[in-house]
């Protein structure tokens, strides 16, 4: 790394492993979800459901998010990471924390396993935090996506915290409620504290950035923000303390910071330079489109209650939790690998042979048919699974399950593809200088 | 390989191994090549010109020492001219500090003990303001620092206390005057330079419409054609984060023109 001592850009061991790990744990929780579609039948509580769930969350969804933030944090901040050793000792504690807790949920062994996981990734989200804020404290601009990344990274740590708590009331209880009552509130702080207001603020650089459009009002994404940490504090406040039932307004006012965000990108596309979108914007888009079924949900669940079905409600609750964690972000992540991925490995190889050898593009570096496939089979598999378990159909979800497969599996095929990229056989241009 | 002042060190060392050898029998002060982590941490950032400076001889006894291992001294070769400390009396920056307000820091151990101490240095300077100055303790002068830390603002100025003690202090220097290079000149500068070139010499781009990292290829494919003496007058969306290390890699300065939230103007050319 010649160029380490004045570009921002950490090296490439603190940024790809992440993409590695992320792509096995996708192809793990795809076989998981293969021989678990018995556990789609009742309560969302089920020792099998938990494991998908975490290994999505963790293995997946939050071990791509690190990989991939400390690879834009500089790009959003102008400013070097903070410390890439940090970087290095969280991605061990993730992993390492990922696979005990797919353990111990799988064969529900609440002993010392799920301690050990707890405390691994909550070390690991406290690292984490500190490399996020001592990065963003250093930086020499500070903007609302800063803003959106850093309580973001607070939010995860606090769903951390509550799970280490409830991890350890599994075998000691302390806790005065029930187990699922501080579920809804670790899910909720992960999926909104966590994954929403870090997909806002990476998505509002970056999407403007890819479509080569410049949105100048951030009005949207400041009230965006205020809304969705409103909403939020408000309902642990409310889940905590208040016990008013509040939670249809905590959803109003997050559905309103997520409309505001949604504006924002349509602003940006409108804006753009670029009007063709490519199959990893495509797939983006695809995803925040996908977004509006968890906001509705989220009313359905906190609404009526009373008046549906138990069984069916039962069903809703999964359905709800599927279209956030399969389907937004699983969507969103699918298509940015491949606007991210191939631009951080080009650059890696190629940077000095730029201009003195023909060198490929970033697009070059993987199949387009792959991708294509891949993106068919998503959604394919997503429809299948929601419509299965809708219906208690274990067929259809089989079905899902499958497609999902088939996507993991190209996924894993172009990613690593991509991270064992060779440089080879450059042609100098024809030019009498580029003898170098 | 064709070799001018600002060629790398690293670049010598990669084309023949034994320019180390020859390059240590110049002075006693590159018998540190010989080490191979403080050649590690020195060669890719010292060019020929730094190197010079700190043994204190003249760039053409490199080429003489080279000449017999294959190196030929390019035609169009550039300045001798090396980024340097202020030399003379202390400035009176930092003459007018107050001692306390020094902070001192010495590398010499951590590069004995084999650990790059450029992250530690980095720290230091992190903490200055315009109150107080950062001195290094090292055994040489820190030629390549000097440019790093020119470009973020910061003032040097060495002292020689001994064949191997040498005292640096670095400060921030209100917007950086006494910046050696131009890389962050402001507005003003900017006309004069694109005036210096004049229409003739000047090739413009806009590179506005291309999508990541095709502003790139496309700055990095003009300047590898552009004949020396000229330069690139870029149309860019920002300032570009990537491109910067590679140009000051392959020799080239810049300056910057904000012109609005969405457009940057760069000019782009080989310091002479």
């Amino acid at each position: 790394m010649r160029t380490a001592t004045v570009s921002n850009s950490p090296g490439k061991w603190v940024v790809l492993p992440h993409y590695a790990f992320a792509a096995l744990a996708f192809v793990a929780l795809s076989v998981l979800l293969l021989i678990s579609t018995d556990a789609f039948g009742g309560h969302y509580f089920h020792p099998k459901l938990l494991t998908l769930t975490h290994v999505a969350v963790l293995g997946w969804a939050t071990m791509l998010i690190f990989g991939a933030l400390y690879q834009l944090l500089p790009v959003v901040l102008e400013g070097r990471l903070y410390s890439e050793r940090l970087a290095i000792y969280t991605f061990g504690l993730l992993g390492t924390g990922t696979i005990l807790l797919a353990y111990a949920f799988w064969h529900f062994e609440v002993g010392w396993v799920m301690h050990l996981a707890a405390c691994c990734l909550f070390l690991s989200f406290l690292l984490f935090t500190i490399n996020v804020l001592q990065t963003a404290r250093q930086a020499p601009k500070w903007t609302i996506e800063a803003d959106f990344i850093v309580t973001s990274a607070i939010w995860l740590l606090m769903t951390g915290l509550v799970g280490l708590l409830m991890a350890i009331n599994f075998s000691v209880p302390f806790l005065p409620e029930d187990h699922v009552h501080y579920l809804k509130l670790h899910a909720h702080m992960g999926m909104a504290g966590w994954f929403l207001l870090l997909i806002i603020g990476v998505g509002s650089k970056l999407i403007p950035m890819f479509l080569l459009a410049h949105v100048k009002e951030t009005k949207k994404l400041h009230w965006a923000y205020n809304l969705i940490n409103g909403g939020l504090v408000l309902f642990v406040f409310d889940h905590m303390v208040l016990r008013m039932g509040l939670l249809a307004l905590c959803a109003a006012l997050v559905a309103g910071g997520v409309v505001l965000f949604l504006l924002y990108v349509q602003a940006a596309r409108k804006a753009a330079l670029r009007k063709d979108t490519d199959l990893g914007m495509t797939q983006t888009f695809v995803a925040l489109g996908l977004l509006v079924l968890p906001l509705v949900l989220v009313f359905v669940v906190s609404g009526s209650g009373l008046r549906v079905a138990p069984q069916l409600m039962a069903a809703v609750y999964l359905v709800y939790g599927i279209t956030v964690f399969l389907g937004f972000v699983t969507a969103l992540i699918l298509g940015q690998t491949f606007k991210t991925l191939p631009f951080i490995v080009w650059m890696h190889a190629y940077e000095d042979h730029v201009g003195r050898f023909k060198t490929p593009l970033p697009k070059d570096l993987y199949s387009h048919a792959l991708q294509r496939w891949q993106n068919i089979n998503y959604l394919l598999g997503l429809l299948l699974l929601v419509a299965g378990v809708l219906l208690r159909q274990q067929e259809i979800i089989l079905a899902g399950a499958i497609a999902f497969t088939i996507t993991a599996v190209l996924y894993m095929i172009n990613v690593f593809s991509l991270l064992l990229h060779r440089v080879h056989d450059l042609k100098p241009f024809s030019y009498g200088n580029a003898s170098a | 390989m064709d070799i001018a002042a600002t060629t790398k060190i690293s670049s010598l060392i990669k084309e023949n191994p034994d320019a180390v050898e020859a390059i240590a029998s110049i002075s006693s002060h590159f018998e540190k090549l010989r080490n191979p982590l403080l050649r590690k941490l020195l060669a890719s950032r010292v060019t020929i010109a730094d190197a010079a400076r700190i043994g204190g001889c003249k760039v053409e006894a490199f080429y003489e020492k080279l000449a017999p291992l294959g190196f030929t001294v390019s035609s169009s070769q550039g300045s001798t001219r090396a980024l340097t400390a202020e030399a003379g009396p202390r400035p009176a920056a930092l003459a007018q500090l107050p001692p306390e307000n020094i902070i001192t820091l010495d590398v010499r151990e951590a590069i004995a003990a084999g650990h790059d101490p450029f992250q530690r240095i980095m720290g230091a300077v992190q903490k200055l303001n315009s109150t107080n100055a950062l001195l290094l303790v090292n055994t040489f002068e820190p030629t390549p620092l000097f440019a790093i830390l020119a470009k973020k603002g910061y003032a040097a100025y060495a002292e020689v206390q001994g064949p191997d003690l040498v005292h640096t202090y670095f400060w921030l220097s209100g917007g950086g005057e006494a910046t050696p290079s131009e890389t962050k000149a402001p507005n003003r500068d900017f006309e004069q330079l694109l005036h210096r070139f004049g229409n003739s010499k000047v090739r413009s781009i806009d590179v506005r419409h291309l999508e990541m990292p095709q502003p790139m290829v496309t700055i990095l494919g003009e300047l590898e054609q552009m004949p020396p003496g000229e330069a690139l007058y870029v149309t860019h969306r920002r300032v570009p984060q990537f491109l910067l290390p590679q140009l000051e890699e392959r020799g080239f300065t810049h300056a910057i023109r904000e012109v609005g939230p969405a457009e940057v103007h760069l000019l782009i050319y080989k310091a002479t």
